[in-house]
């Protein structure tokens, strides 16, 4: 039993070995004496904020996920700096920590502080919205809003993609819609029935999404991956997901050019002026950072040309193609 | 020198006598630290209890408590509002039960042909390839679930895109190395003599190894059931990305379908706002947490039976409902109850048994061991398939990706420049620090309530809390992480509260092998001890413990390596850019695992390929730490000579 002793006696000195040269190895790295600061929520804003992090020079950010309510959770109770947020900051986040939720106004600031911390919203970019069809689907190129109302949502839904209104003749017959798209955990998912559905969200929704009726035609995915992939392998299939997953895969899916009534936009960077689906994508602060603040230079640099480049890169949109104010804007407050 | 000589005249004097207060004083404080760490369990499930609780308040004063366990439609937002949880539970129960026939029987057998009837050399080969299985990323499992085993179900079963079977068979992997390990040290650590009895009577090696090593080890095949059980009631990313995420009441394993996990994790995760549809999440995981209880409850039971032969001594009124099921349960392990009877308490049973006139001829007999043996190395053979298939993909997609640059520069959002080293940095800072928790709790727990509590009411309710701890799924460890360690110890999201999830959720794994690896020592070691003069801690201390090893190194290993393939738990609080790696415990981190998962969520095609790279590194990883561990096990099991 000697052996077996020493050799754990071993192990324990192998283990602490490894720790050791990792710390000298890590010692000789780092030892810079720059701000640290937290930045942590929406899992759309994570690519983006890794980006500006890394190409941000004078302050040390650790970027976390975990959802929007997280990051704005985590902002509300002081335990991280920015909270990232790809929806508006509404009156249960108040109230989940214990403070007034009507002090939330619907445009996702708020008039009063909560607990010593007054969210401040920045719209740091913008995400748009791809409706998508399988590329040898000929018949569903463009849809307005009352076409896409009926292939989502529980209203009199189409079944096949003849019964969808002005379709009739188009559609092959015997095709059965089939929705891949986002889960209703996600923002994408909330943002398109906002859209779609009047008074969505409210207690005279007009209807119900069609994932909700669980009939396996919206076959949901947390993965907006594996949605590209099922659209890709599925001639009758739709769905929609963020832009950048087309831009990277332009040949796996075809985008459909949407309209809100008889306007048809084409989805692209350049005319998201016009296309009628993109969302926001904000960053939430304490309060305006004062100017000798590393966050107020951290926001500058985000909203700055440099910094704002880095979008498209990502797979966003920037916020000049959508209103040159907001920039100019915002960079007044800082 | 003469103080020394002094000093040693009473030292002498005090370890003769074996009443010496001073000896008490070092074995009682000994105890005291068994005995609080294996209470420590009951703080971090109260912990849990907790963060569930708190989190499903606005839900239960809300919704009808008969309303949530038998509605059938589960579409919990405040338009809808339909709180039927039987959908989630029916999804649950069709992948983990399903999970469970598949790795029964194939873990069982693999087990019994690794122990029993495999090479010293294919064993060593292939116990710690099985191991490494464990460690791989849950959601590695996913995407091979869905490009691989779904397309198979659709093509030929017409099931869709998302189905339950492809889930099933993946979760079944999944939780095939913690079967096959604890079940395999748990039958090796059978007594060799009662081998060689049964042979010297005329069994065959078949009759042997099913009739008497089976039953004998029974107590730990059922541990490892139970933990693969609770990983696969736990289990979120293969089900959220193979099985969909529709809550549908179906068995229909070509279906859709979501469990309740799944649902936790989609909306504690996710961008809805605070409200019913979160809080019904943590309700969900209230729930789950009282049905893993309920179904440890059950087997702690059925163990004891299986063992004792007799009935636990309870309250009447306990009695009477739990004899119900006991009764069930007898008649199906009557046989294996009876050949452990024989066993435990009488030798000469077993010939009168064995020597009984039987109607098979000897060379059916041997035929039927042929068959057997046959079959369950065929068992082998498919986990093996498995397990090329599911490595081969992997390293098929990113051996191309690995490079010095890869390996030395820091993550970036440009795939060209990125590399991963403050990660790897981060990921063995957290194994060593769950490793320097986990040890020390989970064995001195184990040893705690094996050798030194009594059958009392409060030690079999810590060993069902400790069960229970593996089946909580593990986005409510991280939960439960933020909500006490992050938050309420101001620990923030550091390399610490980092580890101490990770321990929680890993201590499970290492009580329950360690308890069996402890029960396979046999009573005589101690007694002979005791004999001369032993104290109870030296008993243990120089006897069982060492003797105990290889099966403490199996839970380790199987821990960490689970551990350390987790998601989940650390979502809320890893880094997924850092400028530079984790000096201290307070620091902030970055990990595999999480890496893996953002990047293969990243719509460009080159981060696929960094997080198959990625995978690679860290299996490598895992490889080398367990390289070590199962050195010392297979040291100490060739050393073993009973």
């Amino acid at each position: 039993m000697v052996v077996v002793k020493n050799k754990m006696l071993k192990t324990l000195v192998i283990s602490c070995a490894i720790i050791l040269s990792a710390t000298l190895m890590t010692g000789c790295v780092d030892n810079n004496s720059l701000t640290k600061l937290t930045q942590t929520g929406s899992s759309t804003v994570l690519p983006l904020a890794i980006a500006w992090a890394e190409e941000f020079d004078e302050a040390t950010i650790s970027v976390s996920g975990g959802g929007s309510s997280h990051g704005i959770n985590f902002l509300l109770t002081k335990q991280a700096d920015l909270g990232d947020a790809s929806r508006l900051l509404k009156s249960s986040d108040y109230e989940k920590v214990g403070c007034n939720g009507d002090s939330v106004n619907s445009d996702g600031t708020a008039s009063a502080a909560c607990n010593g911390v007054l969210p401040t919203k920045w719209i740091v970019a913008y995400d748009m919205l791809a409706v998508v069809v399988n590329p040898e689907n000929t018949w569903a190129t463009q849809l307005n809003y009352t076409q896409l109302y009926e292939i989502f949502t529980d209203d009199n839904p189409a079944i096949e993609w003849r019964d969808v209104s002005g379709l009739n003749e188009i559609a092959p017959e015997g095709a059965e819609i089939e929705i891949y798209a986002p889960d209703e955990a996600s923002g994408t998912y909330d943002y398109f029935f906002e859209e779609i559905i009047p008074n969505w969200g409210k207690d005279d929704q007009q209807a119900n999404t069609r994932l909700e009726m669980k009939n396996s035609i919206y076959h949901p995915s947390a993965d907006d991956n594996v949605i590209l992939n099922a659209i890709k392998d599925n001639v009758n299939a739709i769905g929609f997901f963020g832009f950048a997953y087309y831009k990277e895969n332009p040949t796996a899916v075809k985008p459909v050019d949407i309209a809100e009534d008889n306007d048809y936009q084409e989805a692209s960077f350049e005319n998201v002026a016009n296309y009628p689906m993109a969302r926001p994508l904000h960053i939430y602060t304490d309060g305006v950072p004062a100017s000798d603040n590393v966050i107020n230079k951290y926001l500058t640099y985000i909203l700055s040309e440099e910094g704002q480049d880095i979008v498209p890169e990502v797979g966003y949109v920037r916020l000049s193609l959508v209103d040159v104010n907001l920039i100019t804007t915002q960079l007044a407050l800082l | 020198m003469k103080d020394k000589i002094l000093g040693k005249k009473p030292k002498l004097a005090d370890e003769g006598n074996p009443f010496s207060l001073k000896f008490n004083f070092k074995e009682n404080l000994i105890v005291i630290l068994l005995f609080i760490s294996a209470s420590i369990a009951i703080f971090f499930s109260a912990a849990i209890i907790y963060t569930l609780f708190s989190g499903s308040y606005d839900f239960f004063s809300e919704v009808d408590l008969i309303e949530f366990l038998t509605g059938t439609i589960w579409v919990p937002t405040e338009i809808f509002r339909a709180f039927g949880v039987l959908p989630i539970l029916s999804g649950t129960i069709l992948i983990a039960g399903g999970a469970l026939l598949i790795s029964i029987p194939l873990g069982i057998s693999a087990a019994l042909f690794l122990s029993e009837f495999a090479s010293i050399r294919l064993r060593s080969f292939v116990k710690p390839i099985i191991e490494i299985l464990a460690g791989i990323p849950s959601i590695v499992y996913g995407f091979f679930a869905l490009m691989f085993i779904s397309p198979i179900f659709r093509d030929y079963f017409g099931a869709s895109y998302f189905n339950a079977a492809s889930a099933i068979i993946a979760v079944a992997i999944m939780i095939m190395p913690i079967i096959i390990s604890i079940s395999d040290d748990a039958m090796k650590a059978i007594p060799n003599h009662l081998r060689e009895t049964s042979l010297a009577l005329g069994a065959t090696r078949w009759e042997t190894s099913t009739r008497i090593i089976m039953p004998a080890a029974s107590s730990g095949i059922i541990a490892s059931i139970l933990l693969g059980l609770a990983r696969a009631l736990g289990e979120t990313m293969v089900v959220v990305l193979a099985a969909g995420s529709i809550a549908r009441l179906t068995l229909n394993p070509f279906d859709e379908t979501m469990t309740m996990s799944a649902y936790i994790a989609k909306v504690a995760t996710g961008d809805i706002p605070p409200g019913l549809a979160v809080s019904a999440g943590f309700a969900v995981g209230l729930l789950l947490f009282l049905i893993t209880y309920v179904v440890n409850t059950i087997a702690s039971r059925v163990v004891i039976q299986i063992k004792t032969g007799t009935t636990v001594k309870s309250k009447k009124k306990q009695k009477q409902k739990i004899n119900v099921l006991i009764r069930i349960f007898t008649k199906i392990k009557e046989k294996i109850t009876i050949s452990i009877v024989f066993i435990r308490e009488n030798l000469s049973k077993i010939r009168f048994k064995i020597l009984k006139p039987r109607p098979v001829s000897l060379r059916k007999r041997y035929m039927k061991q042929k068959i057997g043996i046959t079959l369950i190395g065929g068992s082998i053979i498919i986990a093996a398939i498995f397990l090329v298939l599911l490595l081969g993909h992997v390293l098929s997609q990113g051996i191309g990706g690995i490079n010095i640059t890869f390996l030395t520069s820091y993550p970036s959002w440009i795939p060209e420049k990125a590399g991963i080293f403050p990660i790897i940095i981060g990921s063995v800072y957290l194994m060593v620090l769950t490793l320097a928790f986990t040890a020390p709790l989970g064995v001195g727990a184990a040893i705690y309530l094996n050798e030194f509590a009594k059958d009392t009411r409060y030690t079999r309710f810590l060993r069902r809390i400790i069960q229970n701890l593996a089946g909580v799924p593990s986005i409510v460890f991280g939960l439960m992480g933020v909500t006490i360690f992050v938050t309420l110890f101001q620990f923030g999201p550091s390399l610490l509260s980092g580890s101490l999830i990770l321990t929680i959720m890993a201590l499970p794994i290492v009580v329950v092998a360690t308890e069996e690896a402890l029960k396979s020592v046999p009573d005589s070691f101690r007694e002979a001890a005791k004999g001369v003069g032993s104290t109870k801690w030296q008993v243990v201390r120089h006897h069982v413990l060492p003797n105990a090893s290889p099966g403490i190194m199996t839970g380790i290993i199987l821990s960490i390596s689970r551990a350390i393939g987790e998601t989940a738990p650390i979502l809320f609080i890893v880094s997924f850019f850092a400028k530079s790696a984790p000096t201290g415990i307070f620091d902030s981190f970055m990990a595999l695992p999480a890496q893996i998962f953002y990047w293969t969520t990243q719509p460009k095609e080159e981060f696929h390929v960094l997080a198959a790279s990625t995978i690679i590194v860290l299996l490598i990883i895992l490889l080398a730490m367990n390289t070590i561990a199962i050195i010392i096990r297979q040291r100490a099991q060739a050393k073993r000579d009973w």
